[in-house]
């Protein structure tokens, strides 16, 4: 049918088919910046103005926009400019991976329009339109506020999104509070402190590093402009389809797709019957993969709700869910366990396929196990002055990016495979996809375009096997891109976890023994079990000093949909458990929490005993704390959620009417109760010895330079950071780089996206390649001036040889001679490429350490509880954290904000809840429920500088670690408020009405 | 979506409206609730557009509230009218029932209509005793006394401010000299319920601890709740006891 609808001002008209959503009408039309999160509305990333109101276009009928007006980002200003609330959102950081910017800039202008000086909760009211899975929206508000005056005319100050020169805070510092330190700027409810501590290596001045750039890639995101995956059209296009399996344990007896294939517009059904069967492992893990490999592409089992069980492609993907519903299959129903503990009595056998490899014991479903000693564990228990034993239980989440999994692959003309993915591990997908569909690796290139969030579930090589066996089979281009059920059924999770601590305490208070047994649900499939595992037993026996720790771990097999990875890694179960712990512990000795920890706390210098014995699902690395800022962060924490409140040891029994002015109580409503919480948290930095990265820098005509990565910017803003750290080692500023990742054609390896090291690791390989540049450059600048140049570099670069160079210099995109000439880069470049002796200015390097330095939070939560209904609120999260030197403020505090927001749904509601034939039950955002930007609590994220020295510009990680202070630090304010001591996640109102009930 | 939709229809009236959906009883007015269903149309084959109809009406006229079965969820949130009425509960219900976006789309014919989902806006249309208006099979608009006098209170329950209610209870209490004359309880957990002899025990009477506790033990014994992940059946009996006392004593708490 034909409709007229005025499209970003222009009457236009349009042929839909009745039933063409409105969604898909306007991305086929070229309006891309509308993006698919779901299929209900819920997500808002579809959104655009129709009539000028934010509304969803996947539930509407294309026909239903017949006569209106839509506006998308695509019309509010054409060319290289950007509107002034897109500009908004670039300057105050409101950008990460941008899939839900489009949707959030229009709803900010239709409030704007509507509300020149909207308030904040009319802002958060319309953020809350749209789902943010990165942000956590502070920026976001910010931005939209920012925008409101801009467009009212008024004069704003800059947005640097806070952040300090990172000359500030060179030189020793030895007072806890220095008055001179220069006052917190930028959000709205955040701020960056510099941090008095000891100064450890001090660095020069830097130009770029430690800067809030905006983000190299926020324009293009922030105007929509087709960068995704799946924002790409190709002649001849199929899409995908997949069947999953409705048992949570079944063998398939028989499979029929002959009326499948049948189906007019069908060009491939496969099944098991098809497809050689050929073990892996589907996470995305260095090679080779961690055991076990324990699943093929489709298999004659299935073995939860929701594994595949069938793929089709055809000419639309309605066409292709109608070829799913002619399979035939009849299943052989096995009974199913979903418990762990239940699954190691072993009368249900998961994994009894012959051909699985290195499965620990297959009959008692245990697909691996981890080990570890140190000291005496039992000896030293036993002569404990204080003893303690809990369980702790964490639960199974989705990740829940707001862009689903995404992937066309095609044969370009060379006949090589295209795989076009939306990915953290590229290369890793290269490798390992080549044995499963029998095409050499040197036939394959992935593209890894930009991404809209993943936290881990991109870390796996989930869909890309199918869609390339279907391109295979077909030799047409297909795309296949999961529904936000499909996401919910059958992609990837965090692993819940049951751990058992016993500590031993001295009557100081003092940590004597310790020891963590886990057990860990992996579901049907053992993909990052094991890691996860090991990072969970590190996590949970590293952060305080113990001479005596024992670890038993067990990975399990269960019928539930499979866990991988997920931000935090295994840290966060740890962290639920041993910060409860440490509580109660407190609790019990009348010590103050923070007093305990501190006593306690690992410091610099102090050598992480159980690293060495856990690695990446092999022998690790001895580690020492270098930097470390936890006792800044406790106490800058600590000033800024008032923990002075909570005063020290008795108060930490439960409010009492008889005291009217205890804070906790509240005269308005008597059934709320107040308290505060608090964890400490130390997290990894990349993996020792393993994790590595490599990058290319190239020099252009004008003194420009292409910087190549393997890495893997996943939204988080790894592109920017490593653009600052050439441009900062290269003079100039950062728009002379043009950073581009990543693309195994083009860009040398990196292992990806994942283990909080792209800074560390990929920012070292920057930083190597951009030192041979410099030298490079060095020498064709002394060339030049006719004086000698400093000696040609050895590779890698010795400190001698950079002593010798540091007499030259490159700033202000020159080189400046010893003897104080110069010569600009655009001179040299031309030089070298067109003048004399010619050669292209370029080198490449890899990175790898085997150290990791953690680093180190303090979470502090401050709830309310009511004592009726067990409904936990929470009012604010501070974390402030020791990252080392932010490379860019803005987007590291931006890391910590999305974090918290994250960890604030695993502690109080998000579930993957599921019945008793272990048929999930939320499928949908709307079930799940992610928090939205109108029921946030206040966030502030606190970045406690310190220098790392073996990080790029003293860099460690910062993208983790917010996850894993939250759940503690809720529950531990729970107990302060009510006095009901909570083991179990999540928080939900039953269980703390229950656990008030039950006395605690 | 489903997809071979045959007919896609946009009648200027109501009565058009009814006649394209006699002729096919494979046919459906599209109306979103607050929470879409995944696949709408599943089950039709004509669908009918009723955009052109005015039914987004909100009118007071002669004491009598008239709110068009099209009224998107957000007209209600803003209307001066709905706002007015029983302090709002109506407005809060829809604010609360879904995002700002899909306010704009959903209606309050798709809120009633859906048979899951946020329950704010059914429980909230029964405390005040909303009558629906049909035209043929086609609900035309909903019609509300204006009842000035009534003051209203909803209580709410979630696992975050903005997650679908685990229990909702609303009251709307009519009083004048400290005496109630009429109470209307309702509270969903997860479906509407009326408790309408439990609001007769409040008719004639002040609201007193004892009379309070009396209404309370007779809603909690007269509840349907139904348990799922997010609240067991027990749990949520207890919370419309505890909810539906908030409730309560608000409304009451406002007519003095
Ligand atoms: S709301 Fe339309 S894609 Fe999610
Ligand atoms: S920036 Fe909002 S979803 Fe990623």
């Amino acid at each position: 049918m034909k409709i007229y609808i005025r499209l970003n001002g222009e009457p236009k008209q349009f042929e839909c088919e009745r039933d063409e959503t409105l969604m898909s009408l306007l991305r086929r039309s070229g309006c891309w910046s509308v993006k698919h999160g779901c299929e209900t509305g819920e997500c808002g990333a579809c959104s655009i103005l129709l009539d000028g109101k934010i509304a969803p276009t996947c539930v509407m009928l294309a026909a239903q926009a017949d006569g209106h007006t839509i506006d998308t980002v695509e019309g509010l200003a054409t060319g290289h400019e950007a509107h002034p609330i897109q500009q908004a959102f670039i300057d105050a950081g409101a950008v990460q991976c941008g899939y839900c910017t489009p949707a959030m800039i229009l709803s900010a202008k239709a409030l704007i329009e509507k509300e020149p000086r909207p308030t904040e909760s009319q802002v958060r009211d319309a953020l809350g339109a749209v789902l943010c899975r990165c942000t956590g929206y502070v920026k976001p508000v910010e931005a939209v506020l920012r925008a409101a005056a801009i467009l009212r005319g008024e004069s704003v100050s800059a947005a640097d999104g806070g952040g300090l020169p990172l000359e500030s805070i060179f030189g020793p510092r030895s007072t806890a509070h220095d008055p001179e330190s220069p006052e917190p700027t930028g959000g709205i409810l955040t701020q960056v402190r510099a941090t008095p501590r000891a100064a450890i290596g001090a660095q020069s001045a830097t130009e770029v590093v430690g800067k809030s750039e905006p983000k190299v890639d926020a324009v293009k995101l922030a105007k929509g402009r087709p960068v995704f995956a799946d924002d790409i059209d190709l002649p001849g296009m199929l899409h995908a389809a997949l069947l999953t399996s409705p048992h949570a344990h079944a063998r398939i007896t028989r499979i029929d797709a002959s009326k499948a294939k049948a189906l007019a517009g069908v060009h491939a059904v496969l099944t098991h019957k098809d497809i050689a069967r050929v073990i892996y492992a589907s996470g995305g893990q260095s090679y080779p993969n961690p055991p076990p490999w324990d699943q093929v592409c489709l298999d004659s089992k299935v073995r939860y709700v929701g594994d595949r069980v069938a793929v089709a492609a055809a000419e639309t993907p309605e066409i292709a869910r109608e070829a799913l519903s002619l399979i035939e299959v009849d299943y052989e129903i096995l009974p199913a366990v979903f418990d762990a503990d239940e699954a190691m009595k072993g009368e249900v056998i998961i994994h009894d396929e012959p051909d699985a490899v290195k499965i620990m014991d297959a009959k008692h479903n245990i697909a691996q196990t981890v080990h570890a000693n140190v000291g005496n564990f039992e000896k030293a228990y036993a002569e404990s002055a204080r003893r303690y034993e809990r369980a702790y239980t964490s639960h199974q989440v989705q990740q829940a990016h707001i862009e689903p999994h995404v992937v066309i692959t095609w044969w370009d003309e060379d006949d090589r495979l295209v795989i076009r993915t939306a990915t953290q591990v590229p290369f890793h997908v290269r490798r390992m996809i080549a044995p499963l569909i029998g095409v050499p690796v040197k036939r394959i290139r992935v593209i890894k375009p930009r991404i809209g969030g993943g936290f881990g579930a991109k870390q796996e090589m989930l869909i890309e096997d199918l869609c390339a066996h279907l391109t295979v089979a077909t030799g047409r281009p297909v795309r296949f891109e999961y529904s936000r059920e499909l996401e919910f059924t059958s992609s990837r999770s965090r692993h819940p976890q049951k751990i058992e601590y016993r500590a031993g305490v001295n009557a100081d208070g003092t940590l004597n023994a310790l020891e963590m047994k886990i057990v860990e649900n992996t579901g049907a499939y053992g993909t990052h079990g094991l890691t996860v595992c090991t990072v969970s037993g590190l996590r949970g026996l590293s952060t305080y000093r113990c001479q005596n720790m024992h670890l038993d771990a067990k990975i399990v097999y269960t019928n539930r949909p499979v866990p991988g990875a997920f931000r935090g890694y295994g840290a966060p179960q740890a962290h639920w458990a041993l910060e409860s712990l440490m509580d109660e512990i407190a609790v019990d000795m009348g010590i103050d929490p923070v007093e305990l920890r501190l006593k306690n706390a690992v410091r610099s210098g102090d050598e992480l005993l159980l690293a060495r014995a856990l690695g990446e699902g092999r022998e690790g690395f001895e580690q020492f704390v270098g930097s470390c800022g936890l006792a800044d962060c406790i106490a800058q924490g600590a000033a800024a959620v008032g923990w002075d409140r909570r005063g020290t040891g008795g108060s930490q029994t439960p409010p009492n009417e008889s005291r009217p002015n205890d804070w906790r109580i509240d005269p308005e409503r008597p059934h709320i109760r107040r308290g505060l919480g608090m964890a400490a948290c130390m997290h990894g930095t990349a993996i020792a010895g393993l994790d590595m990265g490599a990058a290319s820098i190239k020099m252009n005509d004008d003194g420009s330079f292409n910087v190549l990565v393997g890495a893997t910017d996943l939204g988080t803003g790894s592109d920017t950071a490593l653009a600052q750290i050439a441009a900062e080692s290269l003079g100039v500023p950062l728009n002379d780089i043009i950073i581009y990742s990543s693309d195994t054609d083009f860009t040398p390896f990196d292992t990806g996206a994942y283990a909080s090291s792209t800074t560390y690791i990929s920012g070292g390989a920057v930083k190597k390649a951009a030192e041979e540049v410099r030298a490079q450059i060095f020498e064709r600048a002394a060339l030049m001036l006719g004086i000698s140049a400093p000696t040609p570099g050895p590779s890698p670069v010795t400190e001698e040889h950079r002593d010798r160079r540091e007499k030259w210099n490159l700033r202000d995109r020159q080189a400046i001679a010893p003897d104080g000439r110069s010569v600009e880069l655009s001179a040299i470049a031309l030089h070298s490429l067109h003048s004399a002796d010619q050669r292209q200015i370029m080198a490449t390097a890899s990175h790898m350490s085997y150290e990791s330095p953690p680093p180190f939070a303090a979470q502090y939560a401050e709830v309310e509880v009511d004592t009726e209904t067990g409904q936990v609120t929470v009012k604010k999260l501070v974390m402030a954290v020791d990252c080392g030197m932010a490379i860019n403020p803005q987007m590291a505090q931006g890391q910590v904000e999305g974090g918290l927001a994250q960890a604030l749904g695993y502690t109080v509601s998000e579930e993957m809840a599921f019945d008793d034939e272990g048929r999930l039950l939320a499928r949908r955002f709307g079930d799940y429920h992610i928090f939205t930007a109108d029921e946030m609590p206040e966030l502030q994220a606190i970045l406690v500088p310190t220098y790392e020295p073996s990080g790029p510009f003293g860099a460690k990680a910062v993208a983790e670690i917010p996850m894993d202070g939250v759940a503690p630090a809720v529950g531990n304010a729970v107990y302060h408020a009510v006095g009901a001591r909570l083991r179990d996640l999540p928080l939900t109102p039953e269980k703390v009405w229950r656990a008030m009930r039950s006395g605690g | 979506m489903k997809k071979h939709l045959s007919q896609y229809y946009q009648p200027v009236d109501l009565p058009t409206a009814q006649v394209l959906l006699d002729r096919n009883p494979r046919s459906a007015v599209i109306s979103l609730g607050p929470k879409p269903p995944l696949d709408p149309y599943a089950e039709v084959e004509v669908v009918i557009d009723v955009g052109r109809i005015d039914l987004s009406y909100v009118k007071e006229e002669g004491g009598l509230i008239r709110i068009g079965s099209m009224a998107p969820l957000q007209t209600l949130v803003e209307s001066p009218i709905v706002r007015a009425l029983a302090d709002g509960i109506l407005s809060d219900a829809a604010h609360l029932s879904a995002h700002l976006g899909l306010r704009h789309l959903a209606t309050l014919d798709g809120a009633i209509g859906a048979s899951e989902g946020p329950p704010e806006v059914r429980a909230a249309l029964l405390a005040l005793e909303a009558l629906p208006v049909m035209h043929g099979a086609i609900l035309a608009e909903v019609h509300i006394a204006a009842q000035p006098s009534a003051r209203g209170a909803m209580a709410r329950l979630a696992r975050s401010p903005r997650d679908e209610a685990i229990a909702v209870a609303c009251a709307v209490v009519e009083a004048s000299d400290g005496v109630c004359r009429r109470a209307r309880l309702v509270a969903a957990s997860p479906a509407p319920q009326r408790f309408e002899s439990a609001g007769r025990m409040l008719e004639g009477q002040a609201l007193k601890p004892e009379r309070l506790d009396a209404i309370i033990t007779a809603v909690m014994k007269e509840a349907k709740p139904v348990g799922d992940y997010r609240g067991s059946e027990e749990y949520r009996r207890a919370m419309i006891g505890v909810l539906m006392r908030r409730a309560l004593a608000e409304a009451w708490r406002k007519t003095g």
